[in-house]
């Protein structure tokens, strides 16, 4: 079966008013498979934004070849339109003025429904993403989480089998944004291809297949996410609580102790990384035997991988 | 069917835009009377020159360019596409941008009819010269027609606004008062020079309002002139569709649509 996305050795490049020109994308390679959930994660300026633009047709690429469900995205843009649901994250997007109602049955129409499937499937949109009772109001009068869900609705209208979440969750709180991620994790569910791009590690983790990490136009890695942490070379870190420094300085100079760090905003909230070779069991048992009772050992996490191989600039975890 | 359920909703978008902007009263006692202000001011100059030809002359011509300037605040419409963030997914979408765009304005066309139509009712009985009412009628539906021209000339300013966004109401000013000067709306075409005269001929307004003011006269060639007026009007159309399908083309390779 075709993959949902392939691109292949995709470039863009940008000139700027002074004529000067910038590469927002290099030499990109990524295959997304059907039904799969792929993150795109990257700090501000990395590309992330630009490769959806392309795969979109809104963006014609400068070199490469990019295809949505075997659907060239220059010379097939009509077919690759049909199939794909772009959803932004933010205000912009929609019609504040109107309800919420009309801007899915304005969609509609440009999916080329008609007024009565258009009108079953804006009501069924608005049924699933909770927004029925209040389907009739003009859409400035909605909370940002409302909103973010009919942008959701918005791009569901045409039912695409391909959708691009474009930092759906930017200024969410995060009461909402957890919601919407559960949203997200209903819709894998249906067989869909999601493709997201977002700067928030803990969103990536939560609700994608597959992460790929890009960062100055250029694609870093490609991995399940459960996996990420493996591509650090490293084994698990210890997290552990413990306020007498002394048995922290004993660990320190231990040759089978890489680093011990404080961690989180709690005092007394250390993480401990072993050594390369040395036995996480082995540490664990000198931390009992310390008194330690509050221990976790976890594998390391997508913020790690991603502090590692792209730095701080635009972090959000 | 499509395009005809995309030309609705479009519809109702803009009448929805429109409701959030005037109520009845406020549009009735604010828009409306500002532009029967407007006419009547420019039909008093007929009546300081003592004339009640040049007062008729001036109340029809300018209740008839009031079609023209409700239909070319299309500009601002489909300049809030970009506003809102949505060209873009136009653009994305499977039915595409330029029938939205076509029809983003539609609504000032209605209500460009209604001004320009309460206009031409009521001022020439306002300033003294009113019109009769068998020929006013036959005039009603050709001062429509412009209404409809004028709007296809808004849709190629649109192409331009869609370039620079940030000069859209001085466009739109532009536009307009290049049609009320050079329409034969305050002074006949005639008084220009010739190849100003040939501007004229290309703008919408001059032709439909020359059958207006055959028909309300009893002048000949109302037939030819209206047909000038719908050619006219196709014309500015295949210029404006020409044009917001090469902003697009461009911006696609350009980078310059905004995403989101």
């Amino acid at each position: 079966m075709t993959d949902a996305v392939t691109v292949s050795a995709l470039g863009r490049t940008f000139t700027g008013p002074g004529g000067q020109s910038y590469v927002a994308l290099a030499d990109v390679d990524l295959t997304v498979e059907r039904g799969e959930t792929h993150g795109l994660l990257g700090p501000n300026g990395a590309g992330k934004t630009t490769l959806v633009r392309v795969l979109s047709t809104v963006l014609l690429p400068s070199s490469g070849s990019a295809r949505v469900l075997g659907h060239d995205v220059v010379r097939e843009a009509k077919a690759v339109r049909r199939q794909i649901g772009i959803v932004f994250g933010g205000d912009r997007g929609l019609y504040g003025r109107v309800s919420a109602r009309d801007n899915l049955l304005f969609w509609a129409s440009l999916f080329g429904l008609g007024p009565r499937a258009a009108k079953r499937r804006a009501s069924e949109l608005l049924e699933e993403l909770g927004l029925a009772e209040r389907a009739n109001q003009p859409v400035e009068q909605y909370s940002r989480g409302m909103k973010q869900r009919l942008h959701l609705a918005r791009g569901l209208i045409g039912d695409p089998q391909v959708l691009f979440l474009d930092e759906p969750t930017v200024g969410m709180d995060p009461v909402a944004a957890l919601e919407f991620r559960r949203i997200i994790r209903d819709l894998r569910a249906t067989g869909r291809t999601i493709f997201l791009t977002t700067h928030d590690m803990a969103e990536a983790e939560a609700v994608c297949d597959r992460i790929s990490l890009i960062d100055g136009g250029r694609l870093l890695l490609t991995e399940r996410t459960e996996r990420v942490g493996d591509l650090l070379a490293v084994g698990d870190r210890i997290d552990f609580t413990w306020t007498d420094p002394a048995l922290i300085d004993e660990l320190r100079v231990r040759a089978d102790v890489a680093t011990v760090t404080g961690h989180g905003d709690l005092p007394g909230r250390w993480r401990l990384v072993p050594a390369d070779g040395s036995s996480v069991r082995d540490l664990m048992k000198v931390l009992l035997d310390g008194g330690v009772t509050t221990i976790e050992a976890a594998p390391p996490r997508l913020e790690e991988v991603y502090l590692t191989l792209v730095g701080s600039r635009g972090l959000e975890v | 069917m499509t395009y005809a359920y995309v030309l609705r909703r479009t519809l109702a978008n803009g009448f929805a835009e429109l409701r959030n902007a005037y109520t009845v009263r406020t549009w009735l006692l604010g828009w409306m009377l500002r532009l029967a202000a407007q006419v009547t001011f420019f039909a008093l100059v007929g009546r300081a020159l003592h004339s009640a030809d040049m007062t008729r002359y001036l109340a029809v011509g300018n209740a008839v360019v009031l079609a023209c300037l409700e239909s070319t605040i299309v500009v601002i419409s489909v300049n809030d596409e970009r506003a809102h963030g949505t060209f873009s997914l136009l653009i994305a979408s499977p039915v595409g941008h330029v029938p939205v765009l076509l029809a983003r304005g539609l609504h000032w066309v209605l209500t460009g009819m209604v001004s320009s139509t309460v206009a031409l009712v009521t001022v020439p009985v306002l300033v003294g010269t009113p019109l009769p009412w068998g020929r006013l009628l036959a005039a009603i539906p050709l001062m429509w027609v412009v209404s409809f021209t004028s709007y296809a000339y808004g849709c190629t300013l649109c192409g331009l606004v869609l370039r620079h966004p940030q000069l859209d109401w001085l466009i739109l000013n532009v536009g307009y008062l290049t049609v009320m000067t050079l329409g034969g709306v305050d002074v006949p075409v005639s008084f220009w020079p010739t190849w100003l005269s040939w501007v004229s001929d290309i703008l919408p307004v001059t032709h439909g309002l020359m059958a207006v003011r055959a028909v309300l006269d009893g002048g000949p060639d109302v037939a030819g002139q209206l047909v000038r007026e719908l050619a006219v009007g196709a014309g500015w159309l295949l210029v404006g569709v020409f044009s917001l399908r090469r902003f697009t083309d461009r911006g696609r390779r350009n980078g310059t649509i905004e995403f989101g």
